[in-house]
């Protein structure tokens, strides 16, 4: 296995694939800063240029982009508080208020610091399990994956700080919206007013540009200042690669939720750095400043999220189930350059997927280095006056959910759930809830169906369910009844779930 | 540091000119003695995103598109995902121009939607002249460790047969047909994500039969049966006249006609024989099809046509296609214009009643009309 690693290496050092490996890299680069834009976009771009080439080339350029999407989408997450890409919206939680402090630079340095760390940490993962990942998918059956998605949905208790009832009720509000379009197991479209457009569900960028990106906008404007609230920047780069190194150990875990996230198929890919995030305020000890600037709540998520795309590969390579849109186009680009993703990939194809194992880890660092080496010159976009900033972002924005499926839908869309966003980030109400219960309401759904239609109630005694579900109620006691409460005002119902 | 700047707004033109490189479309002046001039731009809708199987072919013909049609137009895919593939086929019937610069290339699964009149529909193909056409096939195979080992445990199998299906309104439908023409007792799973996670259902023993198009077989199925982990049933195989004749890409597997004389001792006939031939024709014999609008310039049509010819003579293009989808023969010429007829004829208003009938009754289908279009 490492002869071949090393084999695999050779092929993807010579200069032209490098070169590919730096252009996709850079192509990555812009759409990750670009806000809503998320790889798909970056990969329909690219993917024309793949045909023809031969695989190890052409998988230099596609990995190459993938790799740097969640390293570079931390820019808007960090800078304006609207996600780069549906994989950085925790990232806002505290990265953003880190840039109202003037701590932009060392937001951005412990951000790349962790990414590049979180993207090393799931190659070397993937390259010691890609042998035997198969049997792990093997071994989720429907009823399984239907309690993985209820562990997800367990999380809302642990990220709605204040009120427990608050954010239960914000995560059933984003199951509802989940239940928009086409129905997972009958042939009905619900809730869909006879319009095509709203048959495939509300498309999961524009939900999360409008409940993060709008609000802010809108309070930018009000207070009428620039980001950063003063003139000058205090907190360096530096700063924060040395967070990075002294929360060392909550990249390595953050990275280990990412990629085991990232391996299960068809489910909650959009949500690691949330679940990650989640797990990083429970867990730390002095958690009372998250959501407030602590640069924990910035590492966690960007480790993740870059970990993510290694485990992802697990589904796509091994099994060629598309875990997002970006990998359903990798395995379209695959296609077209005579490979068909399936159990050869880890035989006949190996080198293939070391190659791409090795392309991600190249891609990685080099990344992580590009994004480092502007971080001090673009956190200064937090020192331009909000009156300035909000019409070109607005555009941007408007734009970027326009070509989520370039229907005027997305527009409207965008609009009405900003007004939600806002309405919730006036009230005080956490938005997180509710971009989890949107996106694991089909999932749940999904595989409760069909874990009663196959087995009827008898999946409840299989032991991974027994096990799973002790974990949820374990999250549940501990999430809530073992929470310090900050507020004067004690929740309703007594914060109970 | 401002070097450092320049460079990155460098690589950053670099990006977005290729990005918008290919997307200047050019107003055709038609002067030249070509319907289509290098300059002018033919854009092919493609109803699903970018990186899916239907877009993969496309894009692998576009060059060849380009290379042969008479005049060299660039030829781009636009994808305009939604609904199912309903969207972009709404817009191309709706929206765009009848001047020979717009097609539309269709595929199974908007296919049955159309057969099905699924809600959304604006579109008919009945208002379309087809240029060429994608054939592909389908097999049936089971999991012997779950039950199913040979085409004769299929009447009496040790465990229920199980199928794992992403919906009733899919290209499944034409599966529960064939288990019905075989009069097996199959349990139908619903609600899957897609083609990957039933083969992942499958392996683990959840479902114990299932179907692949050929590409999604050769890939992930054949290593599974070389290693005894599944055994090919039966192909729809390829109508042809009338006859269901061995799928190209699997002669040595049966088809269903085969199996079905092999379990009841008679060739399969009557009305639902009748019926599964018409939709398996229009579903797998004609799984992708490049379309014009009806009222489109016929010479741009014939260009096309004559392109569909040279493009399936082209060596280059047979070793690419290959991989792609199969050992297949692009239906060209006049041969699909017979084709599409005979599709179109045998899938009448009753044919299709009749289907969503069989499904309405047997899966749940909400129940509709095949006659109300619009």
């Amino acid at each position: 296995m490492f002869e071949a690693g090393l084999e695999a290496l050779t092929l993807i050092l010579q200069p032209a694939r490098l070169g590919f490996i730096v252009l996709g890299t850079s192509i990555g680069m812009i759409v990750g800063i670009l806000p809503g834009l998320g790889g798909a976009v970056g990969m329909s771009v690219v993917l024309p240029f793949v045909f023809g080439m031969d695989p190890y080339s052409g998988m230099a350029l596609l990995m190459g982009m993938v790799a740097v999407i969640h390293t570079a989408d931390t820019f808007p997450s960090v800078l304006l508080g609207i996600p780069g890409s549906s994989g950085s919206q925790a990232t806002i939680m505290d990265g953003y208020p880190l840039a109202k402090q003037g701590q932009a630079a060392r937001a951005l340095g412990a951000a790349f610091t962790s990414s590049v760390v979180g993207g090393l940490f799931g190659a070397v993962l993937l390259f010691a399990t890609v042998n035997f990942a198969r049997p792990l998918v093997l071994a989720l059956r429907s009823p399984e994956l239907f309690m993985l998605t209820i562990l997800g949905l367990s999380m809302v208790g642990v990220l709605s700080r204040g009120s427990a009832l608050k954010g239960v009720l914000a995560g059933v509000l984003g199951l509802l919206l989940g239940v928009v379009g086409g129905a997972p197991a009958v042939s009905e479209y619900r809730f869909t007013f006879n319009s095509i457009y709203l048959f495939d569900g509300i498309p999961l960028p524009v939900l999360a540009l409008g409940l993060f990106a709008l609000p802010e906008m809108i309070e930018l404007l009000i207070r009428d200042t620039n980001i950063a609230g003063k003139a000058e920047l205090t907190g360096s780069r530096l700063q924060g690669i040395k967070d990075a190194v002294k929360y060392r150990w909550l990249i390595i875990r953050s990275s280990f939720i990412g990629v085991l996230v990232g391996m299960v198929p068809g489910l909650g890919g959009p949500v690691v750095d949330w679940i990650a995030y989640g797990i990083a305020v429970r867990t730390s000890k002095n958690n009372e400043n998250f959501g407030k600037g602590d640069i924990r709540g910035v590492i966690a998520p960007e480790a993740a999220n870059n970990a993510k795309e290694c485990g992802a590969l697990v589904p796509t390579m091994l099994f060629g189930i598309p875990g997002s849109s970006t990998t359903a186009i990798l395995l379209g680009g695959l296609i077209l350059m005579g490979i068909e993703a399936g159990p050869r990939m880890v035989s006949t194809n190996l080198p293939v997927m070391l190659t791409i194992i090795w392309t991600l880890a190249i891609a990685n660092v080099i990344g992580a280095l590009l994004c480092l080496s502007f971080a001090g010159l673009v956190s200064k976009v937090s020192l331009i006056p909000g009156k300035v900033l909000v019409p070109f972002l607005m555009v941007i924005m408007v734009v970027a959910s326009y070509q989520s499926t370039r229907h005027w839908g997305d527009v409207i869309t965008f609009l009405i759930i900003g007004l939600l966003g806002w309405v919730m980030k006036s009230i005080d109400w956490p938005r997180a809830p509710l971009i989890i219960g949107f996106v694991l309401s089909t999932p749940a759904e999904r595989y409760l169906h069909l874990s009663m239609s196959r087995y009827g109630f008898s999946w409840m005694s299989f032991p991974i369910v027994i096990v799973i579900a002790v974990i949820v109620v374990v999250i549940l006691l501990y999430g809530t009844a073992g929470k310090k409460h900050k507020k004067d005002t004690p929740p309703p119902g007594g914060g109970y779930v | 540091m401002l070097r450092k700047g320049l460079i990155l707004v460098s690589i950053l033109l670099l990006a977005v000119s290729t990005l918008f490189a290919a997307g200047g479309a050019e107003s055709r002046d038609g002067s030249a003695d070509t319907f289509y001039t290098s300059r002018d731009t033919l854009e092919v809708i493609v109803s699903w995103s970018a990186g899916g199987g239907t877009d993969t072919i496309a894009r692998l013909m576009a060059p060849y598109l380009s290379k042969h049609i008479e005049g060299e137009p660039g030829v781009q895919i636009i994808n305009v995902a939604g609904g199912g593939g309903i969207q972009g086929h709404n817009e191309f019937a709706l929206r765009r121009r009848p001047d020979g610069t717009n097609m539309l290339f269709s595929a199974g699964s908007s296919q049955i939607a159309y057969l099905l009149n699924e809600p959304g529909i604006r579109f008919d193909f009945r208002d379309m002249q087809p240029a060429f056409g994608v054939p592909a096939g389908a097999v049936i195979y089971s999991n012997p460790q779950a039950g199913v080992s040979s085409v004769d445990d299929l009447l009496n199998p040790s465990e229920p047969i199980r199928f794992g299906s992403i919906g009733v309104a899919s290209t499944d439908a034409i599966v529960l047909l064939a288990f019905d023409v075989l009069g097996l007792d199959v349990q139908t799973i619903f609600g899957y994500e897609g083609s990957g996670a039933i083969r992942v259902a499958f392996e683990q023993g959840e479902v114990n039969i299932n179907r692949d198009g050929t590409i999604g077989y050769l890939g992930n199925v054949l290593p599974l049966v070389e290693d005894g982990l599944a055994v090919p049933l039966f192909t729809f195989g390829q109508v042809r006249d009338g006859q269901v004749v061995r799928d190209p890409a699997f002669p040595d597997i049966p088809t269903i006609a085969e199996v079905h004389e092999r379990l009841h001792g008679v060739p399969p006939s009557g009305d639902t024989w009748e019926m599964f031939k018409a939709i398996s024709s229009a579903l797998f014999t004609l799984e992708k099809v490049m379309w014009f609008q009806k009222d489109a310039p016929a010479e741009a049509v014939q260009a096309v046509k004559d392109a569909g010819v040279k493009i399936s003579a082209d060596p280059e293009f047979r070793s690419h296609a290959q991989s792609i989808f199969g050992p297949y023969e692009l239906i060209v010429g006049d041969e699909i214009e017979s084709a599409v007829h005979d599709m179109l004829s045998a899938l009448s208003v009753e044919v299709r009643n009749e289907f969503i009938q069989f499904l309405v009754d047997n899966y749940g289908l909400s129940p509709r009309s095949a006659e109300a279009q619009q």
